[in-house]
Parts: structure tokens; C-alpha cells; sequence
């Protein structure tokens, strides 16, 4: 059997292993054994093969995450889980919530809050979530935001 | 040419080794903490992600995961590490646990503990086997808020047992990075005697308000019962009363009309026997006196005669009655 066959054979496999097992890792092996058999098919010896592929796997490796950022997550819509879904949005106080502590209504869920800078806010008032710290709400008073009135 | 085959050879296996352990994907809502030589380095979130074997580590979170048990047999926890961290809502179910209400009533309850992530690198660094630091401090906690709680307040005010827990857990589970969101009673099993107690009272109730309900009832029945006596005696007394009335009416005109006919007689009498000189006075008596003797000579079903007692009455109502007779010369 021809090298370079060879090289695209395995080639093959590991992209059919990567449907398989995805994570992007046998598909890295595979760019580089169809570069080997580049290299093979241009009549260069086994040592240059398997340096090809060592390079060119390596290559593929440090340039994949940002081409995947840059291509593939192009369509793709980040969407905000868990904590980082909380940041931006609106929530009511139930009691004063001050540099240290409060209570806060969101999402029909009470949390424990404090302001950012310190200030107090009275109860009722509408308060906007800028991060979590520990399982504190960090929030600040809300101007007057289009969608409430 | 030898040696630059084996060299090149070991750079393709170190590249091999460098692509399986440096490429990591992270799916979402979870992150991987990555320390490099020991120390924290970075918070790797969803999407593809390289580290650098030689020198970047993910850093472990002891989990629980529950496994079901073989035949029948009730699921177990089992404690394993894993590098990836889950940051979604975990619900854990603790085991049945023995609870002293505040009205000293030992009282099995089964709770679930709602909990979720909410600052990794905390919930990694601060905390050693956190499943295990929540459901340990849930416990105590919840014994605590029941034991301020009588039985009946226990069994009745879940919610006020979740608000008080969560702001108390709130305040300790702040440095682990981690949210007890919410903390469910699944049953609370009070012990048998006090079960059947509580039967008992409850059976007590239904009767009490069965026996009321039957006295009652055969209350209102007694007094409809007296009131439709009292409307039909009181239609029977109105009615015997007319009837009464009339008959009296009736016989008064009767007593009238025969004290006019004997008026009428007696003057028609006194007119003949007047006519005749004599006294009609005597006539009358006399007459009656004979009928008075009819009557009781024609009582059948005397075997005794009644008489008069005084024969000289009668002789001188006879004497009347000559007198009576006599032609007047």
C-alpha cells in the first residue's frame, strides 16, 4: 500500500472517530495525517511525513480555538446561564438593602443583596444586578429603564 | 539520519499527548478552575479552551452522584471528584432524620435541599467536600428552626421554615460561593402513639360535630313538633269554642222559645183556670207534680217507686187539686 494512502486512510478514521467522540481532538490528528500524505505523496521520506504531521497537528491545535471563535461561534448566540444570566437584570428590594446587607426579590426568588457603593436603598425600589459575589447580589440603584414604568 | 527519525518520532508522540490533554471543551453552565503549578490561574467557561499539560492542572470539586441501587434496593450517594464544575440548580435528598419540635414531640422528617453554584472558584478553594459541609449544616439548621416550632406549627408553616433556613444558610454558605435556594419538607412523620393520638382527636371532632349537629336537628324537630301542637290546640280550642258558642246560642234560643210557648202557656192556663175562679198557681204544681210521678213511676228500670215522703203534701196538693175540681157554687 501506498504511503500517502495510508496517511489519508487514518485520516479518514480519526474524522470519523471525532463524529464519535467530539471534542475536537482526533480531528486535529486527522489535518495532520492529511498533511503527511501531502508529504508522502510528494515523495518525501518517513521522517519528514511524521514531521509534517507533528507540525502541522500542532499548528491546528494552537490556531483552532481562534478560529472557532472567530468562525464557527460567529452564528452561534452566546447565551448566559446561572449567575452570569442574573447580571443587567431587575429586581425589587424587600427590605433596605444597604453596603451590607438586604433582601431582593428576582425572578420570584429572594437573595441576599448589597449595594455596590454603599448607599441605601430604601424597600421597593427597583435595583439593578451589575455580578454575584459568593451568593450576594452586588446591586445598584435603577435609573429609569425603558421596559418598566 | 537515524537519530533525527527517533527525535522527530518523539516529538510527534509529546505533540499527540500535548493535543488529548491541552484541548478542552467546557459545555455550558459548567467551568473548569485550571491552576497553574498549584496555584489558580484561570476560570475556564463554555466553548473550546487550550491549557498547557505541563503546567496547567484542573483543579478538582468532590460531587455526589446518586446511585440507584441493584434490585429494588434504595439508591445510594456516592462521592466522586471531578474537575468539571456544575453550576445548575443539584437537588439532594438527605436521609430521614430524628427532630425535636419545641412541644417535645420526636418527629422524622425527610427534606430536600435545593442548592446551586453561584461563585466557583469559591465554592473550590474554600470548602473541602461541599456536598457534604451543605447537607450537614442544612440538617442542624433545620433542627434548629423546628425546635422553636411546636408540632402542629411544624406540619403547617413550610414556608416560614424555608424563609427562616434560607436566610440563615444564606449568611453561612456566602464563603463557599454556594446558594441554598430552597429547602423542602417532604414528609414529616410524627412517632405512631402521637399518630393515633391525632386520629383519635380528629375522630373525637368529627363525632362532637356530628352529635351537635343530631341535637340540633332533633332540637328544631321537638320545637316544630310543640309549635304544630300548639297551632292545632289552639285551632281545636277555637274551633270547640265556636262550636260551644253556638251551642249555647242555639240552646238559650231554645230555653227562650220554650219559656215563651210555656209563657204563653201559662198564661192561656191562668186565663181558663182564672176564668174558673181558682188558683192556677196550685193547678200548675199540681200538675207538674203529676208529671214528676209519671216520670218516675215510668222509669222502668227502677225496681224501686220513689214517693214522695210526705203523704200530707201530696194529700194537700190533692186537696189543690179537688179544690181545683170543685164547681164553684
Amino acid at each position: 500500500m501506498e504511503d500517502w494512502l495510508l496517511w489519508l486512510l487514518v485520516g479518514i478514521v480519526l474524522n470519523i472517530l471525532e463524529i464519535f467522540f467530539p471534542g475536537f481532538i482526533p480531528a486535529c490528528f486527522g489535518f495532520g495525517c492529511f498533511a503527511a500524505a501531502i508529504a508522502a505523496a510528494l515523495d518525501f521520506d518517513l521522517t519528514v511525513q511524521i514531521a509534517v504531521f507533528t507540525a502541522t497537528t500542532f499548528i491546528v491545535f494552537l490556531s483552532i480555538r481562534p478560529v472557532f471563535l472567530k468562525v464557527l461561534s460567529r452564528n452561534t448566540h452566546t447565551v448566559a446561564t446561572n449567575t452570569e444570566r442574573l447580571v443587567g437584570m431587575i429586581g425589587l428590594t424587600l427590605e433596605e438593602v444597604s453596603g451590607l446587607q438586604g433582601q431582593v426579590k428576582l425572578e420570584g426568588e429572594i437573595w441576599s443583596s448589597r449595594s455596590d457603593d454603599g448607599r441605601r436603598l430604601p424597600p421597593g425600589t427597583r435595583v439593578r444586578v451589575l455580578r454575584v459575589e459568593g451568593n450576594k447580589l452586588i446591586v445598584t440603584a435603577n435609573g429609569v429603564h425603558p421596559s418598566l414604568n | 539520519m537515524q537519530p533525527l527519525h527517533w527525535f522527530v518520532l518523539a516529538l510527534a508522540v509529546l505533540v499527540i499527548a500535548l493535543v488529548i490533554r491541552g484541548l478542552r471543551i467546557v459545555q455550558q453552565a459548567e467551568v473548569v478552575i485550571i491552576e497553574r503549578l498549584g496555584k489558580y490561574h484561570t476560570t475556564l467557561t463554555s466553548g473550546i479552551n487550550i491549557i498547557w499539560p505541563f503546567f496547567d492542572k484542573p483543579r478538582k470539586i468532590v460531587w455526589r452522584f446518586l446511585v440507584p441501587g441493584a434490585g429494588g434496593e434504595t439508591s445510594t450517594y456516592v462521592l466522586r471528584e471531578m474537575d468539571r464544575i456544575d453550576l445548575r440548580e443539584t437537588v439532594y435528598d438527605f436521609p430521614r432524620q430524628n427532630v425535636i419540635t419545641a412541644d417535645n414531640v420526636l418527629i422524622e422528617i425527610n427534606a430536600l435541599l435545593y442548592f446551586q453554584i453561584t461563585d466557583p472558584i469559591k465554592a473550590v478553594y474554600e470548602i473541602n467536600n461541599l456536598p457534604d459541609a451543605i447537607e450537614k449544616l442544612t440538617q442542624t439548621s433545620l433542627r434548629n428552626i423546628i425546635g422553636e416550632l411546636t408540632l402542629d406549627q411544624t406540619l403547617t408553616s413550610r414556608d416560614t421554615i424555608n424563609q427562616k433556613l434560607r436566610i440563615l444558610l444564606d449568611e453561612a454558605t456566602d464563603k463557599w460561593g454556594v446558594r441554598i435556594n430552597r429547602v423542602e419538607l417532604q414528609d414529616i412523620m410524627p412517632p405512631p402513639d402521637i399518630r393515633i393520638a391525632m386520629e383519635k382527636q380528629m375522630r373525637a371532632e368529627r363525632d362532637r360535630r356530628a352529635v351537635i349537629l343530631e341535637a340540633e336537628g332533633q332540637k328544631r324537630a321537638v320545637i316544630l313538633q310543640a309549635e304544630g301542637k300548639r297551632e292545632a290546640q289552639i285551632a281545636e280550642a277555637e274551633g270547640s269554642k265556636q262550636s260551644e258558642i253556638l251551642r249555647a246560642d242555639g240552646e238559650a234560643a231554645a230555653i227562650q222559645r220554650v219559656a215563651n210557648a210555656e209563657a204563653e202557656a201559662i198564661r192561656a192556663i191562668t186565663k181558663a183556670v182564672g176564668e174558673g175562679g181558682a188558683d192556677p198557681t196550685k193547678y200548675l204544681i199540681a200538675l207538674k207534680y203529676l208529671e214528676t210521678l209519671k216520670q218516675i213511676a215510668g222509669n222502668t228500670t227502677n225496681k224501686v217507686v220513689f214517693l214522695p215522703f210526705e203523704a200530707t203534701g201530696v194529700l194537700s196538693s190533692l186537696g189543690g187539686i179537688k179544690e181545683l175540681l170543685q164547681e164553684k157554687v
